[in-house]
């Protein structure tokens, strides 16, 4: 569904990502691991469409994007959620939520969509009214994810969804991603420093370092991976 | 009691007119301050309307809107049938103003997307050189100031009751209102005035919801340039034209963005109420031989200062968010 | 001799670059060799321009001392101020008070006082007003800031012209020019006399000024302007540097509208209005900020541009004359823009580049040019970004909050941005 080719790219003279090759396939979840500054986030960027490669090929279901605008590449179906989780923090979560179909004109559609988001957070339903900012950090969390379904994705790219929360809410988050996954066959490109949790619902991982991917493997594979084992698991 | 203060009382140095020796006075005050309000609070919705997406103060706003003003005078001077009619002209100076601001941004600003903050605000200042310049060398031969037409009359006074006030005193606080209300509904009620707000809280965020953050911006600029041009064809008739006359409407703007807070839309129409009044007030109601009409100036920014000391970030100003 | 200025600026300017760039002694004693060399320069100007240039000249050096002292709160400390012109005002009148001849201000003994002790007063005045300025402006910042003190700025004239008394209203004061000492009569014209004048407490001011910004309390500035909270961390007393700022800002403005003042031999609401306020800001911009020499190249600027930059572009084919002559705030206005397009770190950013070539290495990274330019271009602009009320811009992704530095991307084995190029040319 995706792939990138050799992609290199840099923030001015800072060199984020040397020839980065990755794919995903369509319904399956992938992670990328790494620590701080590996180049997780630059790969996403890069996707995208934030951040535009030096070289190398993105490819999305068979067609180069790395020439591409942001919102053209939402238009093709590929959503983020930003580290950080980027939201209109004095805008109400009701029109968080509807900016993410901004670029949608199906109204029917949109409803639905925002029924199914509900659905999966039905603590957003309760907050509809008030500003994002004023949401506890699961639930902004939440509105990110459900911000970015509400583009109705084909991809969906998340970053860190893990970034600040307690554990016990994590846990809740990962467990709704696995099931619009399961439930939907919505590919997810899951970029998390919590590999544990990443690689229980992950089919396939990459081990990023220093902008390079080092390592590449089944999730299950890479958690009997020695190397990672010591590197990312801690035991 | 001796000295130099009783001599000065004496002498009725601090004498002042008292609002309710004259009721009728004072209502005309108000409302006059009320309709030279809604022209600041225009100029101020332009200023806030750049400034809480991009953290620039275009100093060129007076000067973008002096030279449309003086565009839509020559448009009534040719004479051209209909489009020199006033009423026509307030919408010309709107598209104008919409116009120009669009290639400002464009032209004169998008190259400079990026650079520090005070980079770009100097841009703004040569732009407001170049227009007046130009402005001067186009419009400003022979006879100045000129005048400018109004679609009502601006001698003619029209009784409301508790004051006689100026017919076209009343159309300017009329407009002014109306095109406020217009922004507000665009701003709440519009998928596109919902894309603009979500592009100035967070443009990464919304360059991921597909948003053209480029063209929000461009359509920012446009708006503040609408803003203007109508608020110079609603004043001129006033002030008269002049390549200098919306800089003082600007420094006034200036503090109402300020005093309303400088990211707050319903701010900046607050601010610009309270400044065109208070203004009048000042001039009217303080003593004449210290301070008077003269000081009406700095009587309203010693107000305005006073307040900010209060409130740093304005009346409506969100508190910065200070990030460590 | 005569010369003409720009031959004169492009001769004095090319030899101490020179100087600067020679591949002897030390890095310290080339910047002090070009110094004095460049000072040299200056003191033969009077003998080789004619009086209209001479004049402009003594204008950079009063309008310099002007914008350094903005540059220390501005560039240095963050604070951006649209008032400054106030202080110079200030000082103007302080002067024109103190000589006026009418001796209209009895309250001081009518015996005329010296003239440069008039200098002191005005500065320390200024520092004083500096003081009730700068401790209330402490609860603002940014651009609430700037209006503020915008607001000082318009008011000031105003108040000047409603209490004539002592200010002599809209018509102002006037006084004589102090004349040359007695043992430079015969040598040196009373135009040439006001220049050395200027120059000499221009350099004294950069000196003090250079000690100042270099030290411990330059860093306290500077650490201020990043972050509050961080230098409040460090130990620094932030609303003491702040205030500080302000005052010996208003020092500085006050002595350069001393010597406005006594270079005009009259002062009046005129001498300062708020557009020439705003373009100090310009200036320093211009220039470049948090540099002592940005500040003099700015001063520059401001006194260059009007005069001769329509001139300089009526040479040019690419526009009728009649432009020109008809719209030069038109030119102006065009040469600020590009300007700030071509060097938006203003003058300064791009000599402090050049001046860290050394002569014998030109030749050897003239091959690699093309590249070394762009990955400095794009260094300064990671590194030099003073936005004392930036939040980020407009979501380019360049900016480096978004980008590198937030990012923390502390071990990748690229050279990280260390120096500072605004720190140069002090």
């Amino acid at each position: 569904m995706l792939r990138l080719d050799r992609v290199t790219a840099a923030y001015g003279p800072i060199v984020a990502l040397r020839e980065v090759s990755l794919e995903v396939e369509a319904g399956s979840v992938v992670t990328l691991l790494g620590a701080n500054g590996a180049g997780k986030t630059s790969t996403l960027r890069v996707i995208s469409g934030l951040l535009r490669p030096q070289s190398g090929v993105v490819e999305y279901e068979g067609e180069r994007i790395d020439r591409l605008s942001p919102d053209r590449i939402v238009r093709l179906g590929i959503a983020q959620v930003p580290e950080g989780r980027q939201l209109f923090s004095q805008l109400t979560v009701r029109e968080n939520l509807e900016l993410g179909a901004y670029l949608r004109r199906d109204r029917a559609g949109i409803r639905q969509d925002l029924e199914r988001v509900f659905n999966y957070f039905p603590i957003l339903a309760q907050r509809q009214k008030q500003a994002a900012g004023s949401l506890s950090g699961g639930e902004q969390q939440m509105l990110a994810i459900g911000r970015a379904l509400m583009a109705r994705p084909r991809l969906l790219l998340l970053d860190e969804p893990s970034l600040g929360l307690a554990p016990l809410v994590t846990r809740e988050i990962f467990r709704i991603i696995h099931a619009i996954n399961e439930q939907e066959g919505l590919t997810v490109l899951l970029v998390e420093q919590n590999a544990r949790l990443a690689l229980d619902i992950a089919r396939k991982g990459y081990v990023l370092e220093t902008g390079r991917v080092v390592l590449s493997d089944l999730a299950d594979n890479l958690r009997r991976n020695e190397e990672v084992r010591r590197s990312y698991l801690g035991y | 009691m001796h000295g130099p203060l009783s001599a000065l009382l004496q002498a009725g140095v601090f004498l002042a007119p008292k609002p309710w020796d004259d009721p009728r006075l004072f209502g005309e005050q108000i409302v006059l301050g009320l309709a030279t309000g809604a022209v600041y609070a225009l100029v101020a919705l332009a200023i806030v309307l750049i400034y809480r997406s991009t953290d620039i103060i275009n100093f060129a706003q007076s000067e973008m809107a002096m030279f449309g003003t003086f565009a839509m005078w020559s448009i009534w001077l040719s004479g051209v049938p209909f489009f020199s009619n006033p009423w026509a002209l307030l919408v010309l100076a709107g598209l104008f103003g919409l116009g120009l601001g669009a290639v400002v941004e464009r032209v004169v600003i998008r190259p400079v997307e990026g650079k520090p903050l005070l980079t770009i605000v100097v841009v703004t200042l040569g732009l407001f050189l170049l227009l007046n310049s130009v402005a001067t060398w186009i419009w400003a031969q022979g006879e100045l100031p000129k005048s400018f037409p109004s679609p009502l009359s601006v001698l003619k006074a029209v009784d409301i009751g508790f004051a006689n006030i100026p017919q076209h005193h009343l159309l300017i606080f009329g407009v002014g209102v109306a095109t406020m209300v217009l922004l507000g509904l665009l701003f709440n009620y519009t998928k596109l005035g919902l894309a603009m707000r979500a592009t100035a809280q967070n443009p990464l965020a919304a360059r991921l919801m597909g948003i053209n953050v480029g063209n929000m911006l461009t359509l920012g600029w446009a708006l503040s340039g609408t803003l203007g041009g109508i608020s110079g064809a609603l004043i001129a008739p006033v002030l008269s034209l002049h390549p200098a006359f919306m800089l003082s409407v600007l420094l006034y703007a200036f503090a109402a963005a300020v005093l309303g807070g400088l990211n707050s839309v319903p701010g900046a129409v607050v601010g610009g109420f309270i400044i065109g009044v208070a203004e009048n007030l000042l001039g009217t109601y303080t003593p004449h031989a210290i301070l008077g009409p003269e000081m009406k100036l700095p009587l309203a920014l010693m107000l305005l200062v006073a307040i900010l000391l209060v409130r740093p970030t304005g009346l409506l100003g969100e508190r910065a968010v200070r990030r460590v | 001799m005569e010369m003409e200025v720009w031959p004169f600026l492009a001769l004095s300017l090319g030899v101490t670059g020179l100087v600067r760039l020679l591949p002897w002694g030390t890095e310290r004693q080339r910047i002090v060799a070009s110094l004095l060399v460049l000072l040299a320069f200056m003191c033969w100007a009077p003998f080789v321009l004619d009086n209209f240039r001479l004049f402009q000249m003594t204008r950079i050096a009063v309008l310099g001392l002007a914008l350094l002292g903005l540059n220390i709160l501005t560039g240095y400390n963050g604070q951006v101020s649209l008032g400054h012109g106030a202080f110079v005002l200030m000082g103007a009148y302080t002067v024109a008070v103190l000589l006026d001849r009418k001796e209209q201000l009895n309250l001081i003994d009518a015996s005329p006082w010296p003239f440069w002790a008039t200098i002191i007063v005005a500065g320390i005045l200024a520092a004083a007003a500096g003081l009730v300025i700068g401790v209330p402006s402490l609860r603002l910042s940014g651009p609430y800031l700037a209006i503020a003190t915008l607001a000082v700025m318009i008011s000031f004239p105003i108040i000047v012209r409603k209490y004539g008394a002592f200010t002599g209203g809209s018509q102002g004061l006037g006084f004589s020019r102090p004349p040359q000492p007695p043992f430079l009569e015969d040598l040196i014209s009373r135009e040439a006399w006001m220049y050395f004048l200027c120059l000499l407490v221009l350099v004294v001011m950069v000196l003090l000024g250079w000690n100042l910004l270099r030290g411990q309390f330059g860093r306290a500035l500077q650490a201020v302007r990043d972050s509050e909270v961080a230098a409040a961390a460090m130990g620094i007393d932030v609303a003491r540097v702040k205030v500080l700022a302000f005052v010996i800002s208003a020092f500085y403005g006050g002595v350069a509208g001393a010597l406005l003042g006594l270079i005009s031999g009259i002062v009046n609401p005129d001498t300062v209005d708020i557009v020439q306020s705003i373009n100090y800001l310009a200036g320093i911009v211009i220039g470049g900020l948090a540099s002592i020499m940005g500040s003099i190249i700015g001063a520059a600027a401001l006194v260059f541009i009007p005069s001769d930059a329509a001139k300089v572009v009526a040479k040019l084919p690419i526009l009728s004359s009649d432009v020109v002559t008809r719209a030069p705030g038109a030119i102006q206005g065009a040469v600020v823009i590009v300007v700030m397009l071509l060097m938006p770190y203003g003058v300064a950013g791009v000599l402090h580049r050049l001046a860290r070539l050394r002569l014998d290495q030109i030749a050897a990274r003239w091959r690699e040019a093309p590249a070394l330019l762009s990955r400095s271009l794009q260094r300064a602009s990671w590194t030099w970004d003073i936005r004392p009320w930036a939040r980020h811009g407009p979501g380019t992704g360049h900016s480096p909050r978004e980008g590198v530095v937030g990012r923390g991307q502390g071990n990748l084995p690229t050279q990280q941005p260390r120096e500072d190029p605004t720190k140069g040319g002090q």
